[in-house]
């Protein structure tokens, strides 16, 4: 079996997914404040709810599903593109939400026209935001700050000594989905 | 065929009436014809084996016989491992035709698959029929993987927003 190891309860496919989230470990940079922001342009591979995509290269064409070491049939129909706010909001957000302030958080939705979440919503996207930085430290350890996410390189998929991925594409993997940052207003599909 | 009619002979005769339906063997003759002229399609092949498998069920036949008619099948569809597994009433998804769907991606192909499960013809289809491919405790991971790919093949180009499946094994 290379990249299928079988299915859950709800009959899903459960991938073997690389170790270090799927980055090249020595590759791998903190997003951070003030030094490394997402992407102008992302481009994402499969469901909204995941929380990884790839910039899109100078010359505009995606990464393929090689490079990303994305272990699907090529289909450009299952591919989304978007844009980044490029100021500091994504982490304005991402503070309010680490620290649990609702108030602040729809204070900074409110300034920038859109509609103030539940508290509710607000407990699942820190339950979501906490298990992220669980997970993230579990598998690059805890001396990469993943407060913000992470950027690097996708790492070549490999089994039993054979590249069967060869990775290459720029990687950016975030503590909330693409789809709840499109929510939050940090990213437009 | 050779092996339809010695059969069907051979069940006449033991009934002792000249009149004994037999096995049916003029309801194949015309499919086996076009068999032997390389007209058929691997549906109607498929048909092919599927009466043949039905004359087994009747359990009218000797071990040799059975053997012969597995033979036949196997000849038929091009894949001994296939036609045994169908013969033996295990399902017909085996590695070996699975493996075709992967790398040629023929609509032939997808034909074996479709006795396995239905083809969808919406992402909406693929995705409530993959969720029970993938909760069979009848398939391997494997065999689970190559059929969502010949699903996947069967919505056609055009028809596959959003969607993902593992590419190969």
């Amino acid at each position: 079996m290379r990249f299928v190891k079988g299915f859950d309860k709800k009959g899903v496919p459960i991938y073997d997914w690389p170790k270090y989230l799927g980055f090249v470990l020595s590759s791998i940079k903190p997003i951070m404040r003030g030094k490394l922001n997402l992407p102008r342009l992302w481009s994402r591979v499969g469901s909204l709810h995941g929380n990884s995509f790839s910039d899109i290269p100078e010359d505009g064409a995606s990464y393929t599903n090689n490079q990303r070491a994305i272990p699907d049939i090529e289909n450009p129909e299952a591919e989304h593109q978007g844009t980044s706010r490029q100021d500091e909001y994504y982490f304005d957000v991402i503070d309010a939400i680490a620290s649990r302030d609702l108030d602040g958080l729809n204070k900074l939705l409110n300034m920038n026209g859109l509609e103030r979440i539940s508290d509710v919503k607000m407990d699942l996207l820190i339950e979501k935001y906490n298990r992220f930085i669980k997970d993230a430290e579990e598998r690059v350890g805890k001396d990469i700050n993943v407060k913000y996410g992470l950027f690097g390189i996708a790492a070549p998929w490999v089994k039993d000594g054979e590249i069967l991925l060869t990775g290459g594409a720029t990687q950016y993997t975030l503590p909330l989905s693409i789809q709840q940052l499109i929510e939050l207003g940090v990213l437009k599909n | 065929m050779s092996a339809l009619i010695n059969i069907e002979n051979r069940i006449r005769d033991q009934s002792g009436n000249i009149n004994h339906p037999g096995i049916g063997i003029d309801a194949v003759h015309d499919t086996y014809m076009s068999y032997l002229r390389g007209e058929m399609s691997l549906d109607t092949a498929w048909s092919m084996v599927e009466i043949i498998k039905t004359v087994i069920n009747t359990q009218a036949l000797t071990g040799g016989e059975i053997k012969q008619l597995t033979q036949l099948a196997a000849e038929i569809v091009g894949d001994e491992e296939l036609a045994q597994a169908y013969v033996d009433e295990e399902y017909l998804l085996t590695l070996k035709p699975m493996d075709k769907i992967d790398s040629e991606r023929g609509v032939g192909d997808n034909e074996i698959a479709k006795h396995i499960n239905k083809m969808p013809t919406t992402p909406k289809e693929y995705y409530a029929s993959a969720l029970e491919v993938g909760k069979r405790s009848d398939l391997t991971v494997e065999q689970k993987v190559r059929l969502l790919q010949a699903m996947y093949y069967a919505l056609g180009e055009g028809n596959t927003e959003r969607m993902c499946v593992a590419r190969q094994m």
